[in-house]
């Protein structure tokens, strides 16, 4: 074995061996997922299959619609990755290719750049530890315990995967050579990954204990460089946080508002009381675990059957029988406490020393129950935001084993330094590592949760795609549509034609549509209550009332739910006992659009509503954040209501010579209000000005029927303070004005667009003078 | 700062204050810490734990209807007010159909039942160790009560059961501020009696360490916060008097293990313990934790224990740890991995702080 390994090393393996590893991770997707699209999910995972619509309809704006009435949340940093993906998309034509590789992604870069990382905290040849480096990366991509975090959930902070060890490489290269293209490097990637910057718990969950070790480390190093190391982070990290203005200038912005408007619900979720005491119930709940599993690389085992998830069902047939076979890391660590301070040369004890404190907090923070120290953790509920750790099996996760698989490399290399035969166990641990990996296809298509025969990953059925498609041409985006049944969290669920489910938040049936899918309780927020008190007591006045007040004018009935779904955790079978024929007749009136199998039909409502209403009003919807509005012959005050959630920061903003050529085609008329075909565009240059032009009637708006915006809209203001260019008169004395509403805070970003664009540009021509007068 | 840091060392230099005033101190500290603060009784309430004296009728551990939890007990004191109980939780507690339960207790010699009432099991589940409390009974002194836990409905899901093994049940005698305040001679006699039944509870005991630690561990520095060459020394000597006290004809292998149990006695007894405290004691007990960390702290002082043999030590509990888990002993398995845990934090802050020294060392 030994001489097999010896005889890799002569012809320098590593290359063939990471094509091969990168081949397998990249072919992954197609075994698991079968052709099926991994939709589903809190985040819908929509983003990288339908890239481009993702933008356009989500991460663009800062005005965005969660199957609910639209809130402000700006999200821009899902801008750039999408739009790779797109183009990818565009040149190669599937969107099962470009998913499948994004999938892989975060894995590949993960398990390149951890090779990298590792490589520049290890002194000596170049190439002598390559075999080591090589089964350390293994150790990481493809423990179990990111199984069960990253590979299975695979939500934002999977970019985290590849993104820690990026920033690690950078910052070691920057620190070591003072060459500035590594911050450039790396701004680049942060800026591909930058959709994954705002999961800061995750961040945190590798930030706190490596920040510790680095606390603590630095007793090891000499002052100046201890001095030489915070200046060059300090100039690493302001160049990142600079060029992410274009989302961070917005996302700041936001927090800023929410916290003078006195409504800030983030606040609200870290620090409130409420959740302090359920931080320390959850914890009490959760931790049952101990350190032996994440010991031997393997995720919790005691919660998987505490909360009976299907993870108990890997342990018992596959974990429990290798778990003799894991004691490999035990070892590994043993061994390298015991022996760093012969095997391991100056510089890198001192790394190691920082790694391995780290691991100890690490280790402590992702398994919690430690005896005593169980209280240590719920004491740290007290200190403000550390709620956010309540379900520290999940945030610490992929720091500790990032954290783990670094220390382990390391153990293995002090092996190959004690004797070069030590190095079967390297090739034993690679084998494990690969043992343990092998139930990942059973682990990520388990049946959906609290079903028995019911799988995800579905293939969209041309029945749904061709639904959608009628309803994009059919509905206005200004309206919203309920769907029948609700279930308990706002899910869109699609059924394929094999009877699989995917169940994920509704913005994939936004992303096909435009249109806005009200599809559970808590979508209602406020009127969750009088939601489920009409429903059931069967009063349909007010339970049309409600959807009148909220804007839905659309009854969506979904017919392929199967039985076992139905009893799910996803649906409550007394509410929906209630949401049957009798109630869709109360409610439904026409019926627009039914589908080819009858599974998804849509009809108007009884009552519809319009977004924007106002006397001899003319409305068109440009994009999510602005609407054109054209008033004929106002005469004496009137109200403008807009059914979307009470802002302040909408605005009204008069126009200059007022028109309403803009509209094109009338797609409705309610109550004295005619609604244009909506537009299209993403955004107008000329929006930035808004940022420079005073709006009109501020001071009238308020919230008008429950939690929407109202103004009052008066021509003796218009008179009074505006030019005459501003308003036409008519023969009776009545004025005809045009006015743009627009959501102010969507200029945020374009204006941190612009930083971010100068800084970048501003930093590629010094890299490219600098380069030149070298 | 510096003159109050003065004052203070100068009294602490003075033997009765090192000796005699501050580890009384620790120790009235201790004693009445335990008694104010233990979390099941109040500093009015006496307790006493009966494991013999009652019967039960369970088939199979659960509390269906027709069966019942009976017994009788003396009373040890007057103002008998509580009776708790040590329940297991059967079923998944989802309190769907919550089940009810009926508690009563009389004097023997009665007819009639003294006081009965109603409780629904959820309030157990949320409280395994129940106390049932009933109007107090000033002169209960020596009187022999029964008592009955029954079930009316017959609710395999939601019902209570006990361990026969390890059920028991605890007296609680509440004394009124007037009563003990009401004389000095009153108040200690009380105080006496508190102390007594207080201490003579295994699980008061354990609970108590943790107000015990402060000694312990000024105990500990007293006698091992030396610099090392002393504490060696002691230690030496101690072990010439042994030796000399122990001196007889060996064969090579006794003398062997007489050398590693005079070498090593003080790790073996501490060894000794923390395996007691994984495999005996159901619960953590902050205090003896504390304790038998305080005590390792001084046994890798004193013995300068290497890196090696403190992760053999983690090797060995883990190995221990897997045949816990073999047998179904979770509780003792998680306990062992605690101390798994610690071995390995001391070996990694031992090898750290090593790194710092040797550092130090190269500098000068």
């Amino acid at each position: 074995m030994n001489k097999f390994l010896r005889i890799l090393d002569n012809i320098n393996f590593l290359p063939i061996a990471n094509f091969i590893t990168i081949t397998v991770i990249l072919i992954l997707p197609y075994i698991i997922f079968s052709g099926g699209l991994f939709i589903g999910g809190d985040d819908s995972k929509s983003l990288y299959f339908f890239p481009i619509e993702y933008i356009q309809k989500v991460s663009f704006y800062s005005w965005t619609n969660f199957s609910s009435m639209g809130v402000y949340g700006p999200s821009q940093g899902a801008i750039p990755l999408p739009a790779i993906a797109g183009v990818l998309q565009f040149i190669v034509g599937s969107r099962v290719v470009v998913g499948y590789f994004i999938y892989s992604l975060p894995f590949v870069i993960g398990f390149v750049y951890f090779q990298k990382m590792l490589k520049e905290f290890i002194s000596g040849k170049e190439n002598a530890y390559n075999f080591e480096i090589f089964v350390g990366s293994f150790i990481y991509i493809f423990s179990p315990i990111l199984i069960v975090n990253q590979w299975y959930n695979f939500l934002t902070p999977v970019w985290l995967v590849g993104l820690f060890p990026i920033i690690i490489y950078y910052l070691q290269k920057y620190i070591k050579t003072s060459n500035l293209i590594y911050v450039y490097k790396n701004i680049l990637w942060c800026s591909l990954f930058s959709l994954t910057l705002f999961t800061i718990p995750w961040m945190l969950g590798f930030i706190l204990p490596i920040g510790l070790g680095l606390a603590f480390g630095a007793i090891y190093y000499k002052r100046r460089h201890t001095i030489s190391f915070v200046r060059k982070s300090f100039i690493f990290f302001t160049a990142l946080g600079i060029s992410q203005a274009f989302w961070l200038f917005p996302v700041m912005l936001f927090f800023y508002n929410l916290s003078t408007s006195g409504n800030n619900i983030i606040t609200k979720a870290l620090f409130s009381q409420d959740l302090a005491s359920t931080f320390e119930l959850t914890v009490r709940a959760t931790a049952s675990g101990n350190v032996i599993y994440p010991l031997l690389n393997l995720p919790h085992r005691q919660i998987a059957f505490d909360f009976g998830w299907y993870l108990s069902n890997i342990f018992r047939e596959f974990y429990d029988k290798t778990f003799l076979l894991s004691t490999i890391f035990l070892g590994l660590l043993f061994f390298s406490i015991n022996s760093f301070k012969t095997q391991l040369r100056k510089n890198e004890q001192r790394i190691f020393s920082i790694f391995l404190i780290a691991f100890i907090f690490s280790l402590f923070c992702f398994t919690v129950n430690i005896g005593p120290l169980r209280e240590v953790f719920i004491l740290f509920g007290q200190i403000p935001g550390f709620v956010m750790f309540r379900n520290f099996y999940e945030k610490f996760a992929l720091g500790y084993t990032l954290i783990y698989a670094t220390v382990l490399t390391y153990s293995l290399i002090m092996l190959r330094r004690k004797s070069p035969n030590f190095r079967i166990i390297s090739a034993l641990t690679l084998l494990i590592v690969i043992v343990n990996f092998l139930p990942i296809r059973n682990f990520i298509n388990q049946p959906f949760w609290t079903t028995k025969n019911t799988y995800g990953y579905i293939k969209l059925p041309d029945e749904y795609i061709d639904f959608t498609s009628e309803v994009k041409d059919k509905i206005q985006p200004t309206s919203y549509i309920l769907s029948l049944p609700l279930n308990i969290g706002s899910y869109s669920i699609i059924t394929d034609d094999e009877g699989k489910v995917s169940a994920g938040n509704s913005l994939i049936f936004r992303i096909l549509t435009g249109v806005t899918n009200v599809s559970g309780y808590p979508s209602f927020d406020i009127d969750e209550t009088r939601l489920r008190k009409d429903i059931l007591d069967r009063d349909y006045n007010d339970l049309s009332s409600l959807l009148h007040e909220r804007n839905i004018n659309y009854i969506l009935e979904i017919k392929n739910i199967s039985n076992e779904v139905k009893g799910s955790f996803l649906f409550e079978k007394a509410m929906m006992e209630k949401e049957d024929e009798v109630l869709i007749n109360a409610l439904a009136g026409k019926k627009i659009i039914e589908s080819k199998n009858g599974n998804y039909i849509l009809y108007k409502t009884k009552n519809p509503n319009i977004i924007l209403s106002s006397k001899n009003l003319t409305i068109k919807r440009i994009n999510q954040v602005k609407y054109k509005l054209f008033i004929k012959n106002l005469k004496e005050k009137q109200a403008l209501k807009f059914l979307e959630s009470f802002n302040q920061q909408w605005e009204l903003y008069l126009e200059q010579d007022p028109k309403d050529d803009w509209c094109n085609k009338i797609a409705t008329e309610i109550s004295q209000t005619k609604e244009c075909v909506s537009g299209s565009s993403l955004l107008e240059v000329r929006d930035i000005l808004f940022s420079l032009k005073k709006p009109i009637f501020e001071e009238t708006q308020s919230t008008g029927n429950g939690n929407n915006n109202r103004w009052v809209i008066d021509p003796e203001i218009i008179k009074k303070e505006y030019d005459k260019n501003y308003y036409n008169i008519n023969e009776d004395g009545g004025i005809d004005i045009e006015m743009t509403l627009y959501f102010a805070p969507q200029n945020h970003f374009y204006i941190g667009t612009a930083i971010s664009a100068i800084f970048l540009f501003g930093f590629t021509g010094y890299m490219f003078i600098r380069k030149k007068h070298k | 700062m510096k003159k109050i840091l003065k004052i203070i060392s100068r009294f602490y230099k003075i033997k009765w204050i090192r000796w005699g005033l501050i580890p009384s101190a620790l120790f009235i500290f201790w004693i009445s810490a335990s008694l104010s603060f233990y979390p099941h009784a109040s500093f009015t309430t006496l307790l006493h734990i009966h494991e013999k004296d009652f019967s039960t009728d369970l088939p199979q551990n659960i509390l269906l209807k027709g069966r019942k939890i009976s017994g009788e007990f003396k009373a040890v004191d007057n103002y008998l007010g509580i009776l708790a109980m040590k329940f297991n939780i059967i079923g998944d507690n989802n309190f769907k159909e919550d089940d009810i339960l009926v508690f009563r207790i009389k004097e023997k010699e009665s007819k009639d039942w003294y006081y009965e009432n109603t409780y629904k099991s959820r309030t157990i589940y949320s409280s395994p160790f129940f106390p049932f409390g009933f109007p107090i009974i000033e002169n209960s002194k020596d009187k022999i009560y029964q008592f009955e836990l029954i079930s009316p409905r017959d609710n395999s899901d939601n019902a209570i059961g006990v361990k026969e093994s390890e059920f028991y049940i605890t007296s609680y005698y509440k004394y009124s501020r007037f009563e003990i305040l009401s004389n000095p001679s009153d108040f200690f006699s009380y105080l006496s009696k508190k102390i007594i039944t207080s201490f003579s509870n295994l699980q008061f005991f354990l609970y108590s360490t943790l107000y015990l630690t402060p000694l312990f561990y000024y105990v500990l520095w007293q006698l091992f916060g030396r610099s090392t060459k002393k504490i060696v020394k002691r230690v030496i000597s101690i072990d010439k008097i042994y030796s000399r006290l122990t001196k007889m004809k060996s064969y090579p292998v006794v003398v062997v293990a007489k050398v590693i149990v005079v070498q090593y006695k003080l790790p073996l007894l501490v060894f000794l313990f923390t395996i007691m405290d994984i495999i005996f004691l159901k619960e953590t007990y902050i205090g003896l934790f504390l304790g038998l960390l305080g005590l390792w702290i001084v046994v890798l002082r004193l013995f300068r224990l290497s890196n090696k043999n403190i992760l053999f030590l983690a090797g060995f509990l883990f190995l221990l740890y897997v045949i816990l888990r073999a047998l179904n002993y979770y509780i003792s398995a998680d306990k062992a991995s605690v101390w798994i845990y610690i071995f390995i934090v001391i070996a990694a802050i031992k090898a750290l702080r090593e790194l710092i020294l040797e550092q130090k060392k190269k500098l000068n």
